[in-house]
């Protein structure tokens, strides 16, 4: 039956997923991560001089006093965790489920059964195209608590995940 | 009109004629709504009534909303064809919606006064995926509605009983709780009275706003008149005043707001479902599958707790911005309707659920809650020392043993139980509550941990379903692993119908 062949499944694989050997995404994406942290961080260095011109008389000062250490602070962290939560992060599909960890302090990981997928989509940001990365988008019924992104794939890679998922949900529908 | 059995659906029909007074009250209701600010800088200008441009505009405003309700309404047909819900309308555009029977996920009923009078309903279908109901019927007769409503959800069931619900389709609903009055009053009474206050005290707000921005400033009245010592005298007054007024008008609302929501509330329990009836002057029947119910709970707040009555709230699939609108609620619970309601709601998994034995989450569940509030008050505890401000020390003192308290209450009520099919977990500070969730119809599975869980070999659980999801908190980080595989092996083998 069916459902013995599930388990036989499952018991080989479950081991992946409990010393989570994971598959890294690609090399490349930390460099995504890092280019739009960065555009973060000058947009807000933007605003902050702009209040500095704006504002006149003393409190200006205090603008600066205040967002300076501010900005200091989010850069410092942002990057740190760029560059540490980018070792955490990764996929591990299955026959039955995919999964996606991330997080270095905060950690996360999400594990969607695959006969509950609605719909999949592979989606490419701006700044991914030029790294030639991709991203997949799993989206469930309900609200967004259950669905994931994994991103940091090469296109090729989220393309055939997405038609292994696409089959596997109509192979699940026919039964 | 054809009378009793089957009616027919084939061929495109009118709604009753009491949609044309519907379609009307819309209209002008949705003017109203549009048109409000203008009406009001008119009335506050007190140019109105000198215009003859203005009557004449609203004339034929109220001219053309009567043309149109009836052209809308004769315009406006629907009927049933090859297994789709066929609407079409439309006065300047016309539009034809379609959907597919089986996509309609619930169909529920609402009577207004309106509807009372011309002894109508109105229907709204919901499908699946989109957050608006995406068709309403504004007006059909009962008898008509009734059958509409059985067509539409006992095509769903054929589809469904073809794989392995085996319960008899039967019409017949079976009473599982009636909302006496005595327990109304009580609901009413131990309602959550600060989102009562809540409004009023933002209306009063309100009201002084306006008054001060129409030149009444109340301070600076009382300013001018009264002596200083006995202003002070004067302000305590006013605001022990306020304070009363606000208490007795929450009370007040709340109990009306119950009172018109939850009267003459009925549950019933059918084939395959539940169906949930109440209003007074609005009433609504709403209508959940089994398959759809994705989550139940059983709460009481502390009032509650005092009055031993209980909620029951039934979560249906739903994204978070209409996760109100969908979940099915029934109040005034007594112990033993608990236990009723529960036997309807577990069903086969009665026997599982009665003999899971919850267990208690990890202490540091109430440890992090304790240091957490010890790190936020500690220091503003010790500098009003330093500073030698005695009642602040002593109020920040007092309220921080409080969160203690609420955070020990929280911890000895957090337990959980999963089981072969059921996940359990109960809850609550000052009130209670127990949560329950069938495992298959789950969707995913999250592990979270936090650097100081890592230490302590804990985790957090997360089942996510169509509805939200259960918490399991601060359990051993390898129960979590097998509680995961556990759930996910359940949902992956499962083939029954999860939404």
């Amino acid at each position: 039956m069916e459902i013995f062949e599930n388990k036989n499944i499952q018991a080989e694989t479950l081991l992946q997923v409990e010393k989570p050997e994971l598959i890294s995404l690609e090399p490349s994406y930390l460099r995504v991560i890092v280019i739009s942290r960065i555009i973060s961080v000058l947009f807000l260095t933007a605003i902050l001089i702009v209040l500095f011109t704006v504002i006149d008389g003393p409190e200006r000062y205090a603008a600066l006093l205040i967002g300076l250490p501010f900005l200091i602070l989010y850069t410092g962290w942002s990057l740190l965790t760029a560059f540490k939560g980018f070792k955490f992060k990764g996929y591990a599909l299955r026959e039955r489920d995919i999964s996606y960890q991330k997080g270095w302090l905060w950690r996360s990981y999400t594990t969607v059964a695959i006969n509950r997928v609605q719909h999949v989509r592979v989606d490419q940001g701006f700044i991914e195209r030029q790294f030639k990365l991709a991203r997949i988008k799993i989206f469930t019924a309900g609200g967004t608590g259950s669905d994931i992104t994994i991103p940091g794939l090469k296109p090729q890679t989220a393309d055939r995940i997405k038609e292994f998922i696409v089959q596997r949900t109509a192979h699940d529908e026919e039964e | 009109m054809k009378k009793n059995n089957l009616q027919d659906f084939s061929t495109p029909t009118r709604q009753s004629t009491a949609a044309i007074i519907i379609i009307m009250i819309r209209f002008f209701k949705l003017m109203l709504r549009q048109f409000f600010p203008v009406l009001i800088i008119l009335f506050v200008n007190g140019k109105w009534a000198k215009t003859w441009g203005i009557l004449i505009a609203l004339a034929a405003l109220l001219f053309f909303g009567i043309i149109y309700s009836i052209v809308a309404f004769f315009r406006h047909r629907y009927f049933i064809k090859d297994s789709k819900l066929v609407v079409t309308k439309g006065v300047f555009k016309k539009t034809r919606l379609e959907i597919p029977l089986d996509r309609i996920q619930s169909v529920n009923f609402q009577q207004g006064i309106i509807h009372q009078l011309f002894d109508v309903v109105k229907l709204e279908m919901d499908t699946a995926g989109s957050a608006k109901n995406e068709m309403e019927l504004y007006a059909l007769e009962e008898e008509r509605a009734q059958q509409l409503s059985e067509i539409i959800l006992s095509h769903k069931k054929v589809k469904t009983n073809s794989k392995n619900e085996s319960e008899v389709p039967s019409k017949d609903r079976e009473r599982v709780f009636t909302l006496s009055l005595f327990q109304l009053f009580k609901v009413g009474l131990t309602e959550n009275h600060i989102r009562s206050g809540g409004v009023i005290l933002f209306f009063f707000i309100w009201v002084f706003d306006n008054l001060r921005d129409l030149g009444l400033n109340m301070y600076d009245r009382m300013e001018e008149y009264t002596p200083e010592a006995e202003q002070v005298l004067q302000n305590l007054m006013v605001v022990f005043i306020l304070i009363v007024l606000i208490v007795v008008v929450s009370l007040m609302i709340s109990m009306i707001r119950t009172v018109l929501r939850y009267y003459d509330l009925n549950m019933f329990r059918l084939a395959d479902g539940f169906v949930v009836k109440s209003g007074l002057l609005n009433k609504k029947e709403y209508a959940a599958k089994d398959r759809k119910i994705q989550m139940m709970e059983w709460s009481q707040n502390l009032l509650q707790s005092w009055a031993n009555i209980y909620e029951l709230t039934m979560k249906q699939a739903s994204s978070i911005q209409v996760s109100d609108k969908k979940a099915l609620k029934v109040v005034g619970l007594t112990r033993e309707d608990v236990e009723q309601t529960g036997r309807f709601v577990f069903k086969k998994l009665k026997p599982e659920v009665d003999a899971l034995k919850t267990k208690k989450v990890n202490g540091y569940y109430l440890l992090r809650r304790v240091l957490i509030n010890t790190y936020i008050f500690a220091p503003g505890i010790i500098a009003t020392i330093y500073l030698g401000i005695t009642p602040v020390t002593l109020l920040l003192t007092v309220f921080l043993c409080f969160l203690y308290f609420a955070s020990m209450l929280r911890y000895y009520k957090k337990k959980y139980a999963v089981g072969e099919n059921a996940v359990i977990v109960d809850g609550g500070t000052f009130g209670r509550r127990k949560e329950f969730a069938e495992i298959y119809k789950a969707q995913a599975v999250e592990i979270r941990t936090t650097p100081f869980q890592r230490r302590r070999k804990l985790a957090t659980l997360h089942l996510i379903n169509a509805s939200g999801s259960v918490i399991i908190p601060e359990i051993p980080f390898e129960e979590a692993l097998q509680l995961r595989d556990h759930i996910l092996y359940k949902v992956e083998s499962a083939k029954k119908s999860w939404m």
